[in-house]
């Protein structure tokens, strides 16, 4: 809901157009006015020059009546008409001195009327003088007459040459008058302009005060102060903008901080994972580190940064990791694929790790880089290989009280024998004295009696009984020590201490050492016969495929025990062949088979048909872990009620190895 | 003196050892043969081993005791569990003899069973 913003009381557009019409009237009525004021004063300028041409043209008038009259004068001796002469002369120059005041001093016209003064003069005087000589003899000399004359023609043109001056006048006044309209116009422009700037100043000030703040404001949100304060006091539409920027900014900081909230609890979970996470760009620079990453492989987060993805593996290359990406995609869209790899730390030192790696989607790119999550493993694997000991130290535990028959047997009739050996060798001894005696006491008593003698000791001590029985005694003694020697020698092989590297081993010599280990869990149910041809060396976890085996045979033995509860005995066969690159163990029974709707749960946890104490449900279990899972084996069975099961062991032949790793030497008969 | 093993090698082991002994030795291979030659043959002391194929000692011994409750049963196994043993004390078995014995021991053993043996044979007479 956005908050109510303040009413707009004068809006801009408003004060925009107020603005303009004022400019706009005050530029209309100066102009009006002053065109109106020019053109009043033009009308009153030409009226003035009117009557001025008009007194100058009366000028004229009066200058030749004055002249006609003083001539009449002279002609009538009429008094009235010197009269009349002189008050025109005297006419003509108030006429002057009225058109003087009228006219600009200075100007051309002026100059004309000062020029009139003389002939005036003159004309007063020759007309005074003419006068004067006619009225004392009534004879006007004609000096006179002509000054006279000259003097009034000078008069009488006088006029319509002022007249003409003053219209000439007019003209240049029109000009000048335009050229002040044009000054006039231009002043009122000016006077505008200064006042549109002025104007334009204050409100444009008024305009972008507010705009300024907005400006500030925004430079200081862009810089990351999230909680900008913004109050605008103006009433216009900034007011609303205002109100806007300042929902906007709060908006932007509620969410940038649920966005960083967010940020921060991705980055706790990323943080908090055990595993690391890495995360490289397209071209397989890191991009980002989990702490875990960072304190696993000792780098510092800066450290990482930019580093080449690939080069924090063994011997992998950054295609390797993108191709492991991109296949378990093709797969399924979202799978990753988990590999073991060795993680190298900064130290040097490797780590055994199981690596994840998917692509980086994003809705932009399908492949922006690749996601890996690396669990180290080497405390997983150590735990293993605890685990795999005790397994073994577990069957050989359940071995052990059949070992231990199976070495009592021979110590038992080794020892018999020695015995009697010792014993045989003391009653020699005394045949052998008494013989000595015999030879010693020759010619002492008679032949025959000693003899005799020695003859009941050899019969008393059953000298042919020895005799016959000794040799055989210790042949069975040097069997009986071979035999154990054997079972000793085999326990060694199968309890090989179990390694993390594989190592190429004689297969056929590991099987019979597991059989003859085993051999108290069978011999009382079942002969064994065994297949063995030539195998090439191995690479394997021989532990392991020894365990198999020994499940295998062990289940054998049982399956047949099952089925023979009078104890007679069944065959297993076990038999080692090379096929098609695979070395194939097969183990047979003569046994009960499997019942059909079992078949499938053979290899499962913890399945068993077996009664409490007899079997775990574990032994296929660990068998197929071993061969499929760590041997990229197969582990089939073919099996006919009432017939047998024969399973087969499939392990593939690694091409590239041919040293045998030592293994101790076994000779078993079979 | 009857010895039942699956392993021939032990009963040549204890015909040569104990060849000086007052006594008949006879050898069995197996359960069956052993009653076979009970049947044919008076025995005083049977020494049986457990562990055999098709019968083991204890079953033939079973027999030996319902067939013929005068021989004296010794028991000689290279796997002396506890609970074979407890069963065997059970079964009224004169001796338990666990694999390797010596042969001192056991010729001892088997001339106790045949004093022990006689002893009862008089008190029966005498009685």
């Amino acid at each position: 809901m956005p908050p109510p913003y303040s009413r707009v009381r004068f809006s801009l557009r408003t004060k925009l157009t107020a603005t303009f019409l004022a400019v706009g009237l005050v530029l209309v009525l100066s102009n009006v006015l002053s065109t109106r004021w020019l053109q009043g004063r033009r009308e009153s300028v030409s009226a003035e020059r009117a009557k001025t041409i008009d007194l100058a043209e009366d000028l004229d008038a009066i200058a030749n009546s004055a002249f006609e009259e003083g001539f009449a004068y002279v002609l009538t001796a009429d008094l009235e008409e010197k009269g009349r002469c002189l008050a025109k002369l005297e006419r003509f120059g108030v006429w002057r001195r009225r058109i003087l005041e009228r006219v600009a001093p200075g100007s051309a016209a002026a100059a004309s009327l000062t020029r009139m003064n003389e002939p005036l003069k003159g004309a007063m005087s020759s007309a005074q003088a003419m006068f004067d000589e006619y009225d004392v003899r009534h004879r006007v000399r004609a000096v006179s007459v002509e000054r006279y004359e000259a003097a009034m023609d000078e008069l009488s043109g006088s006029g319509s040459q002022l007249a003409n001056i003053v219209r000439k006048e007019a003209g240049t006044d029109d000009l000048a008058a335009r050229k002040l309209l044009n000054e006039m116009l231009l002043g009122i422009g000016l006077a505008a302009a200064v006042f549109t700037i002025t104007l334009g100043t204050v409100f444009g000030h008024r305009l972008t005060r507010p705009l300024l703040r907005l400006r500030d404001a925004t430079r200081r949100f862009g810089r990351g102060e999230l909680n900008v304060e913004f109050h605008e006091r103006s009433t216009d539409e900034f007011a609303q903008v205002a109100a806007a920027f300042g929902d906007m900014a709060r908006n932007i900081g509620t969410l940038l901080a649920a966005v960083e909230q967010q940020k921060r609890r991705l980055e706790d979970v990323f943080g908090s994972l055990g595993e690391m996470l890495l995360v490289c760009g397209p071209d397989g620079k890191i991009t980002s580190a989990n702490r875990s990453a960072c304190t696993t492989l000792g780098y510092s987060e800066a450290e990482l940064f930019g580093r080449n993805l690939h080069t924090l593996f063994d011997s992998v290359c950054f295609d390797d990791l993108r191709r492991r990406a991109s296949s378990a995609g093709d797969v399924k869209p979202d799978a990753t694929s988990a590999t073991d790899l060795r993680v190298v730390c900064r130290d040097g030192k490797r780590l055994l790790a199981s690596v994840s790696t998917s692509e980086l989607r994003t809705d932009a790119q399908n492949s922006a880089g690749l996601v890996c999550v690396v669990r180290d493993l080497s405390e997983h694997r150590r735990l293993e290989a605890e685990l795999r000991q005790a397994q073994k130290l577990e069957a050989i535990g359940r071995l052990a009280s059949g070992i231990a028959h199976e070495i009592n047997t021979p110590v038992q009739f080794v020892s018999d024998s020695v015995h009697f050996a010792r014993d045989a060798a003391s009653d020699l001894a005394t045949v052998l004295q008494q013989y000595r005696t015999a030879e010693q006491a020759i010619g002492e008593a008679s032949r025959a009696e000693l003899l005799a003698q020695a003859r009941a000791a050899e019969g008393h001590l059953n000298l042919p009984y020895i005799l016959e029985r000794l040799p055989a005694a210790l042949d069975r003694s040097l069997e009986g020590l071979a035999r154990i020697a054997t079972i000793v020698r085999s326990m060694k092989v199968f309890a090989y201490p179990s390694q993390d590297q594989m190592s190429a081993v004689d297969l056929n010599q590991a099987v019979l050492a597991t059989l003859t280990v085993a051999s108290n869990e069978y011999k009382y149910v079942a002969d064994l016969e065994t297949q063995l041809s030539e195998l090439p060396p191995i690479r394997c976890h021989i532990g392991e495929i020894n365990q198999a085996v020994l499940n295998l045979v062990v289940n054998a033995a049982h399956a047949i025990a099952d089925k023979n509860p009078d104890g007679s005995k069944g065959l297993i066969r076990v038999q080692t062949r090379v096929q098609e690159k695979s070395v194939v163990i097969s183990i047979s029974d003569n046994g009960g088979g499997i019942p059909d709707a079992i078949r499938e749960q053979i290899f499962d946890p913890f399945f068993t048909t077996k009664e409490v104490g007899r079997g775990t449900g574990q032994g296929l279990g660990v068998a197929r872990v071993a061969i499929v899972d760590k041997h990229r084996g197969k582990l089939t069975f073919e099996t006919e009620l009432g017939i047998g099961t024969t399973f087969h062991i499939r392990l593939p032949i690694d091409g590239t190895t041919t040293s045998l790793a030592p293994a101790p030497a076994l000779t078993v008969a079979a | 003196v009857l010895f039942v093993d699956d392993e021939p090698a032990i009963l040549a082991g204890f015909c040569d050892a104990l060849r000086k002994e007052p006594y008949e030795i006879l050898t069995a291979t197996s359960a069956a043969l052993a009653l076979d030659v009970l049947s044919r043959t008076h025995v005083d002391v049977v020494v049986s081993d457990e562990c055999m194929p098709r019968m083991c000692g204890s079953a033939l011994l079973e027999r030996v005791h319902r067939d013929y409750p005068n021989v004296v049963r010794i028991m000689l196994t290279g796997e002396a569990s506890l609970a074979a043993s407890v069963r065997a004390i059970n079964d009224g078995l004169y001796r338990f003899l666990g694999k390797p014995v010596q042969p001192e021991e056991l010729s001892r053993v088997i001339r106790d069973a045949l004093k022990m043996k006689n002893l009862g044979a008089d008190n029966a007479k005498r009685r």
